[in-house]
């Protein structure tokens, strides 16, 4: 059984997958009281499950983009059950998790979350032989940086968290661009897809190092930002 | 007050209590999400502006140099917003910046306020006002204000017209 956890932003999203299906998921809204209600809620889905610590045998975490504190909570958490139980840990690019989850579609794959003050962190996918593939490197943009870089005739769509000021704008300008955006229950990064991807890692033998593996943040010191 | 070109203004303060009378002036424009940066060197009136500035948009208690805690938060009675006031002087860079989780300020609505801004250049957005102060004659100050985006372009418009007339 593995434990798939996001802290990344205020969303918080558990899984556990068997092996062969997510057998219980989870996904809230927090207030920024991820310390408060993660190791809860992780208690709580495992007895839902019929299950307990021991019946862990891998567990994976949202490794960033994402909120400082979000991400360091998460990624303490992981490692300490990690750890303490003596079971693989694996970490896994947010923005990946959340293209993992979006259906097929004929053009790119714009992954976003919120970066704040009107900015988000985006990263492009393009459908490959292995479902959704990177085309670039998360990023920090602004909307109007990001639309004006979309208008080359390609259809795009737009997942991920997208705040009310996105949403207008999207409504108002996204058709000119060429840009959808995903529905919202596409857009909510669930832990499942996560949990998907990280037991393909698992059953490779892919796994990270406890003591080496750390988070990427929002905000990375020396990256030039807009 | 020289208008320079849209987005930016000059004005020569004559002390400290007129520093902060010019803070006040901008506090009781400032909107949920402003980024307002105060740059200059220690004594130059940043506090005294930003001691203004919080007056100006109802924070309680008054705002002080939060040198010694990085970090002060000032809650508004009449909608619960609060004002952050963030002083990077003792931070070396955004490196120290995203260890105490500088970049969770950013992702709510509340206003912030950076004293030596500079120091955390790479984590702030491109849209701000960016206020400097430079020493003058005695008491006498030197602030030039920039506005970066659209937005803070019409706040400081406002902000011109309001305290300057004209």
């Amino acid at each position: 059984m593995l434990l798939g956890i996001d802290t990344a932003t205020r969303f918080i999203s558990l899984a556990l997958h068997d092996g062969d299906r997510i057998v219980a998921e989870s996904t809230w809204e927090t207030a920024n009281n991820h310390t408060i209600e993660l190791a809860p809620a992780v208690r709580a889905m495992l007895g839902r499950a019929g299950m307990d610590t021991p019946h862990l045998s891998a567990v994976a975490v949202a490794l960033g983009p994402g909120s400082f504190t979000g991400l360091r909570i998460g990624l303490g958490f992981a490692k300490g059950l990690a750890t303490t139980l003596a079971i693989p840990l694996l970490g896994i690019p947010t923005l990946a998790a959340l293209a993992a989850g979006q259906p097929r579609f004929d053009g790119r794959l714009i992954a976003v979350l919120q970066a704040g003050r009107g900015r988000l962190c985006a990263q492009r996918f393009a459908w490959g032989a292995d479902g959704w593939t990177p085309e670039d490197e998360a990023a920090i943009v602004s909307w109007e940086a990001l639309l004006g870089s979309l208008g080359d005739g390609r259809p795009s769509l737009i997942s991920g968290e997208i705040d009310a000021d996105g949403r207008r704008l999207l409504a108002s300008y996204g058709a000119g661009f060429g840009v959808s955006m995903a529905p919202a229950a596409h857009r909510m990064r669930r832990a499942g897809y996560l949990a998907d991807l990280a037991w393909a890692r698992f059953q490779r033998g892919d796994v990270d190092d406890p003591l080496t593996l750390v988070p990427i943040y929002l905000h990375q010191p020396g990256v030039p930002h807009p | 007050m020289p208008i320079l070109k849209p987005g930016t203004l000059e004005f020569v303060s004559r002390g400290a209590d007129q520093t902060t009378r010019l803070g006040h002036r901008l506090g009781e424009l400032v909107r949920p999400g402003d980024v307002i940066c105060l740059s200059g060197p220690l004594g130059a009136g940043k506090t005294a502006f930003a001691r203004g500035l919080g007056q100006g948009w109802g924070a309680v208690p008054p705002v002080t140099s939060p040198t010694f805690t990085l970090v002060h938060e000032h809650t508004r009675q009449a909608d619960g917003l609060r004002l952050y006031h963030v002083d990077s002087y003792r931070l070396s860079g955004p490196d120290d910046a995203l260890t105490f989780g500088l970049d969770e300020l950013f992702l709510d609505e509340n206003p912030l306020l950076i004293e030596w801004p500079e120091r955390v250049a790479g984590i702030l957005p491109a849209a701000r006002l960016w206020i400097a102060f430079h020493f003058d004659e005695g008491d006498r100050r030197l602030i030039t204000f920039e506005a970066a985006g659209e937005s803070y372009i019409d706040l400081l418009e406002e902000y011109r017209r309001r305290t300057f007339g004209g």
